[in-house]
Order: C-alpha cells, then structure tokens, then sequence
C-alpha cells in the first residue's frame, strides 16, 4: 500500500480588475507613507534594542514566543489598524 | 495542541484580519453612490449579469471599490502563503504532537488510489493549493485561517456581517435536526473536524463517520477527535461516491460544503445520502443562504465576492432550489430555512421515507 498523496489545486482563479491608471499616483503616495510608517518602526526599534543591550538585557527570544495579552493585543489592533487608514485614506484620494 | 506562533507569522496574521476588518469601510462610499445613481431595489435587474453591469458600471468610477477591490486582491494572493509561512517556523516542534494526537480511538482510512473530481482542482477561497496546499494544510487551515483569523472579522454579507462565533453556528445547524438519538451519523466533507465536534456534543451517543476529499484536512481531524476523546470513523472518500453501505446511517448532515460544490456534485451527494440513509432517516444541510433570500444588493455582493473570491460554483448553489432537489431525489417534508438575522446559516431538511 503506498501512502497517502496530496491533491493540490491546480486551476487559476479569476482575478478582479482593481486599479486604474490614473491611480498610480495614489499608489506611489501611499507607498511612500508606507515607507516612512516602516521606518518609523524600525527606527524604535533599534533604538529599543540599543538601550536594551546597554542594560544587559536581550529580549529576542522573548518576543519570538510572546502571546499579546488582552490589553497589549487591543493596542497593536488600534495601531494597526489605524496604519491600514492612512494606506487606504492614500489610494481612495479625493473624491 | 500546544504552539506559540512567532512574531512575524502572528503579526502578519493579525494584518490580514485588520486588512479585512478595515476595508468594510470601503463599502459606505459604495452604497452611498449606488444610491445617488438611483439604483434601489425596484431599479435592479432580477437577472444576475444584467444586474451585475449595472451596479459595476456605477462604481467603476468610484475609488473606494477600486480600493476595496486591491485590498481584496491582495488578501486573495497571500493569505495561503502567509499561513503557510506562520507555520513553518513551529512545524518541527509540533511533529511530535502531531504523531501523539493521531494515536487515540479516532481512525483514519486513507485511499491511496483516491482520484479527485476535476472540481477539485480549482483553488477554493484563492488558497494557493486549496485545500490540500501543504501536508499539515489541515493543522494550517484549522488553526491559522479558521480559528485565528476569521474569528477575529466581520462576516461576509452571506454570513450575517457582524462578528460571530463560527462554531457556535455549526452547533445551531447540528441542534436543528429533528431527533436526539441517532446510533449512526454520516457527515460529508467534515475538513479539520469543527462541524463534526459539535456533532459529537449534540449526539453524544452516536457513531459519527466523516469524510472529506482532502488526506491532510482528516488528519487534523482526526487530532481533534483524539484530543477531545472522540471515536469516529473519519474516511478519504468523495460524498458522493461514499463507500458506506445501503440504509446504514440514521442522519446525513454537512455544513457550509454545497457551495462549493458544482450543481451535479449537489445532486449526486443527495442521491448518495438517500442510498445510505436507513428508511425514516434525516437529511440536513447548513450552508449560505440562497440568493432569493437577499436583498437583490446584497445577493450581487455576495455573487461578486463569489466570483473573484475562489467560489465558482457559489452562484449555481445559491440559485438552486435545494428543496427540489432532495424531493426529486425522493426524500419527503423537505424544508428550507434561515436561522439568524442574516438568514445564515440556512438549513435545508428532509426525510427518506
């Protein structure tokens, strides 16, 4: 008896039509409000790590493997989506 | 089953649910010039392609559907990978875990020889590899996709819209069957195991045997069942070509499994529910409501997400008249009915005489 195999879809889906040409602009500005949001992080967070590490204190394996509780969970989900407007409130523009 | 999802896949996660979460707002914009344009009910086509032109014509020119529809887009292409990705990082630790789970009084048939139906094929959901995209897509699906990230969204608009508890729905379709003392249950297309858990809380003295197309979605199945001290019969088998004997089962159920079905597929399961049920047996489906049981907007939303969201058979399910279909197969007091604001999940019943 061999073993059981995998059936993986093949088929390709429909795809909508999203964007249209004259977005493109509000595709690059909210690129770029991306890129400045990311930044923004990364920069906290090396600066997080730096005076970490200067207190002796490596905290990489514990956000690895750390469930948000309740109250951090709520946070990240207010920030988060708050990030996701300002992407959004880009590429819909003026109307 | 013990795990910890590390902080890129959790986050990434997170992101997919808010992404959707978020996007509803790209829907007020919509409605509001679809009324601006006059386009109410009673201006609405009854044909769905008409009426498709229609309302797409209005909101070609309106950003926020461009938007939502690049959000969509989006979310389509890379939740699969992204779950997949979630995954691996944890998919050693949790082999151990995985082999201990499958041992318990669950038992799991395999067919090596399965050849799927061509439907099959077809990506459901935009899930890169559908549902057989990994060996552990059950664990994947299960965990990340269903319970992580749906539970955290609104529902679709075929599915009520608001939050809701996607297990507590299966229950409600489970307690809606007309009797509490089957001895034999037969579900159809069981995947990862949430529809037949709560079947086993319903029926607790019944012998449920599952099947589904997918080996690694019976799997995680089977886990589950183990976990929580369950004994099925879990079988890789197509519902419509089962493998169980004549008259052996007292209720033939699935849930929210028709829709992804083409219409023939439907036909056959029910033909094939008839032949296994024992005479006075049960028939019940939970599953989306039909169209007609929509606003004509809501019915084009739902056809549209349908359309673009890796549902090609929803539009000839919903369309369907699934009473007729189970009386032609010659089941009796067929009945089919919505059971929340919503009309989600709606029920479809009937008795073999």
């Amino acid at each position: 008896m061999t073993a059981p195999k995998l059936h993986p879809a093949q088929a390709k889906p429909r795809r909508r039509k999203t964007l249209h040409p004259e977005d493109v602009d509000k595709v690059g500005e909210a690129l770029l409000t991306l890129t400045k949001e990311l930044w923004v992080v990364k920069d906290r967070q090396m600066l997080l790590e730096h005076i970490l590490k200067r207190h002796q204190i490596d905290v990489a394996a514990e956000i690895e493997n750390l469930v948000p509780d309740a109250a951090l969970e709520a946070r990240l989900k207010i920030e988060r989506e708050a990030l996701i407007r300002k992407l959004m409130t880009d590429l819909v523009g003026e109307s | 089953m013990k795990y910890v999802m590390p902080q890129a896949g959790r986050a990434a996660l997170d992101f997919l649910a808010s992404l959707s979460t978020v996007g509803r707002d790209l829907t007020a914009p919509q409605e509001s010039a679809l009324d601006k344009a006059g386009l109410s009910e009673d201006k609405l086509a009854d044909d769905l392609g008409a009426r498709a032109q229609q309302i797409e014509g209005v909101l070609a020119d309106v950003p926020a559907w461009r938007v939502a529809n690049l959000m969509g887009e989006w979310h389509a292409v890379h939740h699969g990978p992204l779950a997949v990705e979630a995954f691996t990082p944890i998919a050693d630790a949790l082999k151990p875990q995985f082999a201990r789970a499958q041992q318990g009084p669950t038992t799991l048939t395999a067919d090596p020889d399965f050849t799927p139906p061509k439907y099959w094929l077809y990506p459901i959901h935009r899930t890169a590899g559908g549902w057989d995209a990994h060996e552990d897509f059950g664990f994947i699906h299960g965990e990340f996709l269903q319970r992580y990230i749906l539970s955290k969204i609104p529902r679709p608009p075929a599915a009520g819209n608001a939050p809701a508890d996607l297990y507590e729905q299966r229950r409600l379709v489970a307690e809606e069957a007309p009797r509490l003392d089957y001895h034999d249950i037969f579900e159809i297309g069981c995947s990862s195991g949430p529809y037949t858990l709560k079947l086993a809380q319903v029926f607790p003295q019944a012998q449920i045997t599952a099947c589904d197309i997918s080996h690694a979605q019976l799997l995680q199945a089977q886990r589950n069942a183990n976990a929580a001290g369950l004994s099925w019969r879990l079988i890789q088998a197509d519902g419509a070509a089962s493998t169980l004997s004549d008259a052996s089962q007292d209720l033939v159920t699935s849930y929210i499994v028709l829709h992804e079905l083409p219409v023939e597929a439907i036909r056959d399961i029910v033909r094939e529910a008839f032949r296994v049920l024992r005479p006075g047996g049960d028939l019940l489906f939970g599953d989306v409501a039909p169209y007609r049981a929509m606003t004509k907007r809501a019915a084009w939303r739902t056809d549209y997400l349908a359309t673009y969201g890796g549902e090609p058979f929803w539009r000839g399910a919903s369309t369907l008249d699934m009473a007729a279909v189970l009386t032609e197969a010659g089941f009796v007091d067929t009945k089919s009915y919505g059971l929340q604001p919503g009309n989600y999940p709606w029920v479809t019943y009937g008795r073999k005489p």
